[in-house]
């Protein structure tokens, strides 16, 4: 059952051999043909990494124990799932038992299962912050051995799933705890029918003296923001952010863009920085350009409200583009959305952008479980490049694209629902991507900074104290948990930001 | 009275402004559990739906698998199973609690059982934060292999509910005048039969509005039934706030159509057996 | 007893001994019996849970340090901590006391105002008394959502404030926003569900009041506030201190509806004593932490009850 591991460079010969090939069948220079990499689809080798798991759980099914594999997934995440369980018994003989709890409780539920450690869950699709808790708590299985069996390819060849994903969405210190299921970097999204109108464009040229275009710095995006609240008409200029547990993504892109990491080398926080409380008097400027409902508004009701149709942009997760782009979901906005990068900050000449991957889900299989390696291996499978290629269009899932493939050789369901032109935009924003907090203890962290972006925002205290009241909670956070054990997470964390940031803090000489 | 029987306007616009603040919420999810999806947050708010459906009601009852995409047929699993999980751990939870109460009240009520400071320890039970002790609880139950059973639940809802009803049971045994009990011994019954054939009838009324206490407080119980299960074992709390789809958000509709579900038998009861309700909440604080 | 009765005890069987003896004066074993199940209930669901949860509270358990076995026993330290340097906690102590106070007095008011109008003669009174009962029926989860829906900034409950201001145009009220308007929102949220939990309280302490001092104070032309501040009222305190006992000790623990509606915010405006647990237990995973608190609570929760009963032991404990 044991394939050669592919060779690595195989990607980087097919890709610049197939460029040629598709240029010259076309005869056009689109962009998007040069991306496209189709052949890493049309070949065997993408069903490489889901036959050596179903060949392995084959293998190991007759003499396990339990035949039912149980996953323990966020309610309302089971559409990428439920359409293949049917086919994964077919091949392997092994059932498969979705357990849903809500949304909001499934770390609590994963926490609780690595206290009791009662094995009911097989494997656990999990939040990519909770990685370090998971993984501290013994719940989190070490899969180098069966990364090391099995070949997932996660971080090479021409299926990986790309750097930093490949990094923080699998490892903790150094070893391979999950599989990443669900890229979930945020965009910037805009209309594109009020960008394009001939009056607007007029209006705003004759305001700012720029043209109407997608916005480079945040700068320019607070212009456009201000420019379409018309609060008369019930037109607001953004969606952003500001209910408590997702104010603080907000930040993190505006805090981060200034070139700067959340804690230094010895994890300090920085967020009481000149920069951090900066990024905080931004967002609380921005709130005049929110409808009221963004004070409350968490993911799925933001999705919502943006479909209405009377809100300009919003900054948001794959799923939203995917979702709002689907005349059955949202007539009003449909084939109107502008995806773009999300703006950055213009350092020493430097533009530089940070897109925070905010939650994105992964397969984490139970240390407690009865069956781990047949666990392991249904995880394999379902995140391997054809399957979830699959799987990720399906509706009433979380899962977006992930793997290498998705982006560039697209099926047809996956080209569907995405678009080619997201796909690509995506794709190029990867190198901006920063992390959450995935660190131990990362709902103390975030709570506290978020908490207090939002006491800030509510001018309950100003930007300043707010960032020292916060600075001063995630110090004594770190101290409890124990300093040097959380600078060495901390460190290897700190090693999946952009260059751009990474340089300006000498990352590369941390040890 | 102190106060005339005679209905002055005044009177008629309290009990109006009573009547509308203790009707409208339940009004709304009444309405919401007829609404269309679209209607279910619609600025401005819809009253009452100009078409009304039974979308949200067959998402609870029957299976949305190949059902046409909407958000009520986003859901995954029908009601059925919380609401026989419900009634199932309600029912055993409430008459364990019940029968265990009764038989401690009348210890304690009847032979002074533990003297004064039993009842007050009784009650400091239902003193806990039960948010700080469900993980110790779950430890607990795991190495007692009572985790998502519905044993286990009737067991903790039963202990959780434990201290009200010794404490509402023991009240309508203090009304009862000791004497009926010695009578019927008197007449050749034992002390045993005598409770039996006697006592128990005649706080029968006591006995059902305390039953009916119980049984809400078991019914409405979300935490527990959150920690304490896993995947066979689901009650209606818990399956309210699974009812979200990731392209709706959440399912005001579908949730509403099952809380109506679940309140409106509770409101009925309620109905029937007010007289013994107007007697039964006052821990025997009313002199008789 | 009659004189027959009496005399025909001597021709029955010598009494039997246990369970089934006749003696009224010696029950036997029969209490014993009969306390038993209660008690091993209490001892397996709580006694033996307060005491690991007792010896977790003197540790520094959290599962991302390890299991429990291995967790480090630090004595009073998390106690300590507690108290003089956590003033999140302290604050979420005040604000639910804060809370319990408003929100029962409120509901005591109302459902003392409601009792006394059920004393005229209503109009289908069954009915209507059900309809004013039935908030209490409702599961709290369901409240908190409910509640949550007409509260939104473009729910129905702006929509009536704005048909009812004269101008129609006063800006409209972001409830979960501010401080006090985010508390307004959970104090009617919780007023509206138990309510009549006093109302029913109140209703039968009301019908069992003497009638013959309210006659005599009638006869000696006291007014009918007079006669209810002076009469009525002394003879309602021990419904009412029960009906406050049984719901400050629900509303200690209260959850469920702020969890929905606001989460503890804005900030941690709303934050109650159960929501700071929660985050401590469900979100930090402090366990230890967490059960310390949970023991504070308790200690201050049992003195609470106790000083609110003291005034009426006697009477509900049947003391000689």
């Amino acid at each position: 059952m044991h394939n050669p591991k592919q060779p690595t460079n195989i990607d980087q010969s097919r890709r610049s051999f197939l460029k040629g090939t598709a240029a010259a069948l076309t005869g056009t220079a689109l962009p998007g043909v040069l991306y496209v990499d189709a052949a890493i689809a049309n070949t065997d080798a993408i069903h490489h990494i889901a036959n050596r798991a179903v060949k392995g759980a084959s293998a190991l099914a007759p003499s396990a124990g339990k035949k039912t594999i149980s996953i323990l997934i966020p309610g309302g995440s089971g559409g990428n799932l439920t359409p293949f369980l049917e086919e994964w018994k077919t091949l392997t003989g092994l059932a498969v038992d979705l357990i849903e709890v809500p949304n909001t409780e499934l770390y609590s539920k994963a926490m609780q299962e690595a206290v009791a450690k009662t094995g009911q869950y097989d494997l656990i699709i999990g939040p990519v912050f909770a990685l370090p808790d998971f993984t501290e708590a013994g719940l989190a299985k070490d899969l180098d051995l069966y990364v090391e069996r099995y070949q997932p390819e996660l971080d090479h060849g021409a299926y990986r799933i790309p750097y930093p994903f490949s990094e923080f969405g699998c490892k903790y210190d150094g070893g391979y705890r999950a599989l990443y299921a669900d890229a979930d970097n945020w965009a910037l999204y805009m209309r594109k029918d009020w960008m394009e109108d001939p009056a607007e464009q007029a209006a705003f040229r004759a305001k700012y003296g720029r043209d109407l275009t997608a916005p480079d710095t945040w700068e320019d995006y607070d212009q456009l923001i201000e420019f379409f609240t018309r609060p008369e008409e019930g037109r607001y200029g953004s969606l952003e952010y500001r209910a408590p547990f997702y104010t603080k993504w907000q930040w993190m892109q505006r805090f981060c863009s200034k070139g700067m990491l959340y804690f230094d080398k010895d994890m300090n926080p920085l967020c009481n920085s000149p920069e951090g409380i900066a990024a905080l008097e931004e967002l609380i400027a921005s709130e005049a350009y929110l409808p009221k409902e963004a004070f409350t508004n968490g993911w799925s009701e933001n999705y919502n409200q943006y479909g209405i149709g009377n809100v300009f942009s919003t900054f948001s997760w794959p799923s939203f583009f995917r979702y709002n782009n689907d005349p059955a979901i949202s007539e009003a906005v449909a084939g109107n959305l502008l995806s773009a990068p999300v703006p950055g900050t213009r350092i020493d000449g430097e533009l530089i952008r940070a897109s925070v991957n905010a939650f994105g889900w992964l397969y984490v299989v139970n240390e407690h479980s009865a069956i781990p390696e047949l666990a392991y291996l249904f995880a394999q499978w379902h995140t391997a490049p054809d399957v979830s290629d699959r799987a990720i269009p399906m509706n009433g899932g979380y899962f977006d694209p992930t793997r290498t493939n998705h982006f560039k050789a697209p099926g047809a369901a996956m080209k569907e629902k995405y678009t080619q032109a997201w796909l690509h935009a995506a794709w190029d924003q990867i190198g901006d991507v920063i992390p959450d907090f995935v660190i131990r203890g990362t709902f103390e962290y975030s709570e506290a900074l978020d908490r207090n972006c939002v006491e800030a925002v509510l001018g309950k205290k100003s930007a300043e104290e707010a960032m020292n009241d916060a600075a001063k909670e995630m110090a004594r956070i770190t101290r409890r948990m124990g300093k040097e054990r959380q600078i060495q997470s901390w460190n290897s964390l700190a090693r999946t930001f952009p260059e751009k940031i990474k340089a300006r803090h000498g990352v590369h000489t941390w040890t | 009275m102190f106060v005339s029987k005679k209905m002055t306007w005044w009177a008629w616009v309290a009990l109006a402004l009573a009547l509308f603040f203790a009707v409208f919420p339940i009004f709304w999810i009444v309405s919401t559990a007829f609404k269309p999806s679209t209607e279910w947050v619609a600025i401005p708010p819809v009253w009452i739906s100009g078409q009304p459906t039974l979308d949200n009601f067959s998402a609870v009852f029957i299976s949305q698998a190949g059902a046409a995409e909407t958000a009520a047929t986003a859901v995954s699993e029908t009601g059925w199973r919380a609401i026989f999980g419900s009634i199932i751990i309600s029912i055993c939870a409430t008459a364990l609690s019940i029968s265990v109460g009764l038989a401690a009240s009348l210890a304690i009520s009847r032979y002074r059982f533990g003297g004064n400071s039993t009842p007050l320890m009784i009650l400091s039970g239902r003193m806990f934060p039960p948010i700080a002790i469900a993980i110790p609880f779950l430890v607990m139950f795991n190495s007692i292999g009572l985790i998502d059973t519905y044993l286990g639940l009737i067991l903790c809802y039963a202990a959780f509910t434990l201290p009200f009803s010794v404490w509402m049971i023991k009240s309508f045994i203090d009304d009862l005048p000791q004497e009926i009990e010695e009578a019927a011994m008197l007449d050749g019954l034992s002390r045993v039969q005598a409770h039996i054939r006697f006592t128990i009838p005649l706080i029968r009324g006591g006995l059902i509005s305390t039953s009916l206490f119980i049984f809400i407080l078991n019914w409405s119980e979300f935490l527990f039934g959150l920690v304490l299960t896993a995947k066979d074992v689901v009650t209606i709390p818990v399956q309210l706030s699974k009812y979200f789809a990731a392209t709706a958000g959440q399912l005001y509709g579908v949730q509403a159509a099952l809380a109506v579900v679940a309140v409106l038998p509770l409101v009925v009861i309620g109905y029937f057996i007010q007289t013994h309700l107007v007697r039964g909440l006052t821990f025997g604080a009313v002199k008789r | 007893m009659t004189e027959t009765t009496t005399q025909e005890v001597p021709e029955m069987a010598p009494p039997p001994s246990g369970l089934f003896r006749r003696d009224p004066n010696d029950p036997g074993t029969l209490p014993l019996l009969l306390i038993i199940p209660s008690q091993v209930l209490l001892m397996g669901m709580m006694v033996f849970p307060f005491l690991l949860e007792l010896w977790i509270s003197l540790t520094n358990w959290q599962p991302t340090f390890g299991s429990l076995w291995e967790a480090e026993f630090i004595s009073y330290f998390n106690y300590e901590e507690l108290i003089l340097y956590e003033p999140r906690f302290l604050q979420a102590l005040g604000r639910t006391l804060l809370f319990a106070v408003i929100c029962l007095s409120l509901e005591f008011l109302l459902g003392l105002g409601l009792a006394i109008l059920f004393l005229k003669a209503i109009p289908a009174r069954k009915l209507l008394f059900s309809l004013l009962l039935s908030p209490m029926m409702i599961m709290p989860v369901v409240v908190g959502y409910t509640w949550f829906m007409l509260f939104q900034t473009n729910g129905p409950i702006n929509q009536i404030i704005g048909w009812i201001s004269l101008q129609g145009d006063l800006p409209q009220v972001e409830w979960f926003r501010h401080d006090a308007t985010a508390f307004a929102s959970i104090v009617v949220a919780e007023v509206w569900h138990w309510t009549p939990l006093f109302f029913l309280v109140l209703l039968s302490g009301l019908n069992a009041v003497p009638q013959n001092p309210i006659r005599a104070a009638v006869m000696l032309g006291a007014g009918p506030l007079r006669i209810f501040w002076s009469v009525v009222l002394p003879n309602l305190l021990p419904v009412i201190i029960i009906a406050f006992v049984i719901r400050s000790m629900e509303i200690l623990k209260i959850f469920d509806e702020i969890f929905l509606m606001t989460r503890g915010g804005p900030g941690t405006a709303t934050e109650m004593v159960s929501q700071y647990l929660y985050k401590l237990a469900f979100q930090d995973f402090r366990l230890a932490y967490a059960a310390a608190a949970a023991f504070i609570v308790l200690v201050l929760t049992v003195i609470g009850v106790n000083l609110m009963l003291r005034p009426i032991t006697r009477q509900i404990l049947r003391e000689e």
